[in-house]
């Protein structure tokens, strides 16, 4: 059944063996696949079917580090969560992702990538992926057509992201979520706080309200919290009945190790000899009749180990823009606020020496073509790389309150130089095997000594690490299971759980992770201990 | 501002990656002039960021080279050696440009020789 709390009489306590907290991806797949088991399960999502400004306001709080969007912006609260404004892209996880690896302080996974390989090819079908070798990068590019650019494979591995429509959880799995007799979803129900026992080792119930509606409790065995790795965190601080640090916060862990996936995008301009079918490979998104493929190119495991560093990924993008146009919008913008921009004399220089890219941009504007008139085969890669797990990076409650009077939370998110580091170096060994390969020469400011975070920082929105998993409680919040340290019925299926998390984005992971949790559940029902 | 400066990029990517090297000719050919003068405008650069030899004598003997006529340097015989300087790492930057470092010796042995007036 899917239904409004808001319809829900005032001070209703409602029942279940199991309570999802979070109706996004890893909520809906946890509660598709315990339709047919013999729990009954209630899911509450904070938002309806459609985006509503007053519930979005919720996730709200201020960025106190390092820049980021506005965190009202970073999730969506409506059945689906932030499917409903998702990429597509999917990916699983690297083996050497859960390894603790040398020179990544703090890094590595309680399981392995074989502990979840299966889980990865059952969780392909959720997100209308195919299923047929759908990471076999060979495989692909003969479908498609095209060879595989020859990168040294002790440098670079060339991966075939796979490509959702992309799925919106929410619209297209209502009808199911509706007709499920085992499991009840209540829409507009914010779950304010989870009450503990006197201990604090099991949660009893949920605190629940909707907006301008009831408030009401769900009593349940076990709990399960699938929202996102703010959220979270949030919700297990705000928990502080008994437990005065929050839930699960023993070792001062909930909220710490905030990692995202960021991005430069552009890390640098190359100029292709000329238009070589084989970039048309990485260039564009390829789609078949169910989902698509859309090549990347990822540092190979040999060189993160041999040079201890993290995750970085490859877009090719197929700009048309030229170093020169850039520098011509980075002065006039520079003019406009009354700022000079980064690097003034290289920005200068440019128009000097791309005189076929100003003079694009000149054109653009005066004709309203789109077009260029000098037709240049530029590529501007974007690098994304993976955040390294660092304590000093977090998410945690600030004296601002939102609409129900409950404390925000602020991020105060932090790179450190291992990231800076894999940006220089993943780009400096790009440009070396364009060269290698014969592709063409680069151009890039991030190889100059004095390079600095440029002013804008693609974030993917993927907030990972605020409840990490680890076998000692000491350096974890959850267990390999995913259940909370010292509690003995709340579990969380979320990216707040990763505690390194790869260069991969982390949807795909989050829906396996959440059947692999569903599996466990079932066991326990069959055995009797759920 | 020099002719590096007033160049355009068309220019330093033709002659930086193999165009001037006479790609698809096996044995040495005259190089177009307008190349040639795009190959002396990105050597002039690459000797003012000092990142290889200062001096035609030098750049000979790190590049291995007798040739008196300059047309004559640009062959492809140099590649292969360019593409080893990118897998082994040996480049140099330019004005933001990354270059194999044999390229930029070429370049810079051009300018070099021009300033000498034997070219």
């Amino acid at each position: 059944m899917l239904l409004d709390a808001r319809q829900l009489p005032e001070n209703e306590t409602l029942d279940a063996d199991l309570c999802i907290v979070g109706g996004g991806v890893a909520g809906i797949t946890l509660a598709l696949e315990l339709i047919g088991s013999p729990l009954q399960v209630i899911l509450l999502e904070s938002g309806g079917m459609h985006y509503d400004e007053r519930t979005q306001s919720l996730a709200d709080g201020p960025v106190l580090g390092f820049q980021y969007d506005a965190l009202a912006n970073s999730r969506l609260r409506m059945l689906g969560g932030s499917s409903n404004h998702w990429a597509g892209h999917c990916i699983p996880l690297s083996p050497i992702d859960f390894e603790a690896r040398p020179g990544i302080p703090h890094s590595g996974w309680p399981i392995t990538f074989d502990d979840l390989s299966t889980y990865y090819d059952r969780a392909q079908p959720y997100f209308e992926l195919q299923t047929e070798r759908p990471y076999d990068f060979d495989f692909w590019a003969k479908r498609i057509g095209i060879n595989p650019l020859p990168f040294d494979p002790d440098i670079f591995t060339s991966i075939p992201m796979n490509e959702s429509p992309p799925t919106l959880f929410g619209h297209t799995y209502a009808d199911r979520l509706s007709r499920a007799e085992n499991v009840t979803s209540y829409l507009n129900a914010n779950v304010l706080q989870l009450e503990a026992n006197e201990t604090a080792s099991q949660v009893n119930s949920a605190q629940v309200a909707c907006i301008d509606g009831p408030r009401f409790t769900v009593r349940a065995k076990r709990f399960a919290l699938c929202m996102g790795g703010i959220e979270i965190p949030r919700l297990l601080l705000l928990s502080n009945g008994v437990a005065a640090a929050g839930l699960g916060n023993s070792h001062g862990l909930v909220g710490r190790f905030f990692g995202d996936h960021a991005a430069v995008r552009p890390s640098m301009r190359f100029l292709a000899q000329r238009k070589l079918r084989d970039l048309d490979l990485y260039s564009k998104q390829h789609f078949f009749e169910t989902g698509g493929v859309f090549p990347a190119i990822a540092l190979s495991e040999a060189t993160m180990r041999k040079e201890h560093l993290p995750g970085v990924l490859f877009h090719l993008i197929d700009s048309e823009v030229s170093p020169g146009e850039v520098s011509l919008w980075n002065l006039r913008e520079g003019m406009r606020k009354g700022e000079m921009p980064d690097y003034l004399a290289r920005q200068v220089a440019n128009l000097f020496t791309d005189l076929d890219g100003v003079t694009n941009s000149f054109y653009r504007e005066m004709s309203g073509d789109r077009e260029p008139l000098i037709d240049r085969p530029w590529y501007s890669p974007w690098l994304t790389f993976e955040c390294t797990p660092n304590p000093e990076s977090t998410v945690h409650l600030v004296e601002e309150r939102d609409l129900f009077g409950q404390l925000r939370i602020g991020l105060d998110w932090r790179l450190t130089e291992l990231e800076m580091r894999a940006v220089k170096r993943g780009t400096e060994l790009f440009i070396q095997e364009l060269g290698r390969i014969g592709i063409g020469r680069a151009w890039t400011d991030v190889l100059r000594e004095d390079y600095t975070w440029p002013d804008f920082v693609a974030r993917g929105k993927h907030h990972c690490g605020t409840t990490r998993m680890s076998d000692d409680p000491r350096t974890g919040v959850v267990d390999a299971n995913g259940r909370v340290h010292g509690m003995s019925n709340l579990y969380i299926s979320s990216s707040s759980v990763f505690p390194t998390m790869g260069y991969a984005n982390p949807t795909l992971t989050i829906g396996a992770m959440s059947i692999r949790m569903a599996d466990l559940f079932r066991t326990h029902a069959m055995s009797g201990e759920l | 501002m020099d002719r590096f400066a007033d160049m355009g990029r068309r220019a330093f990517l033709k002659a930086a990656v193999g165009s001037v090297m006479g790609a698809g000719a096996a044995q040495a050919v005259p190089v177009a002039p307008a190349i040639l003068e795009d190959a002396i405008d990105i050597g002039r650069a690459v000797l003012r960021t000092g990142v290889v030899e200062s001096d035609a004598a030098a750049l000979r003997a790190a590049l291995g080279v007798i040739d008196r006529d300059i047309a004559t340097l640009f062959t492809p015989r140099w590649n292969a050696r360019m593409r080893r300087d990118f897998a082994t790492g040996d480049t140099v930057h330019v004005a933001g440009w990354t270059l194999s470092r044999s390229e930029a010796r070429l370049c810079a042995l051009a300018a070099s020789l021009r300033q000498q007036g034997l070219c």
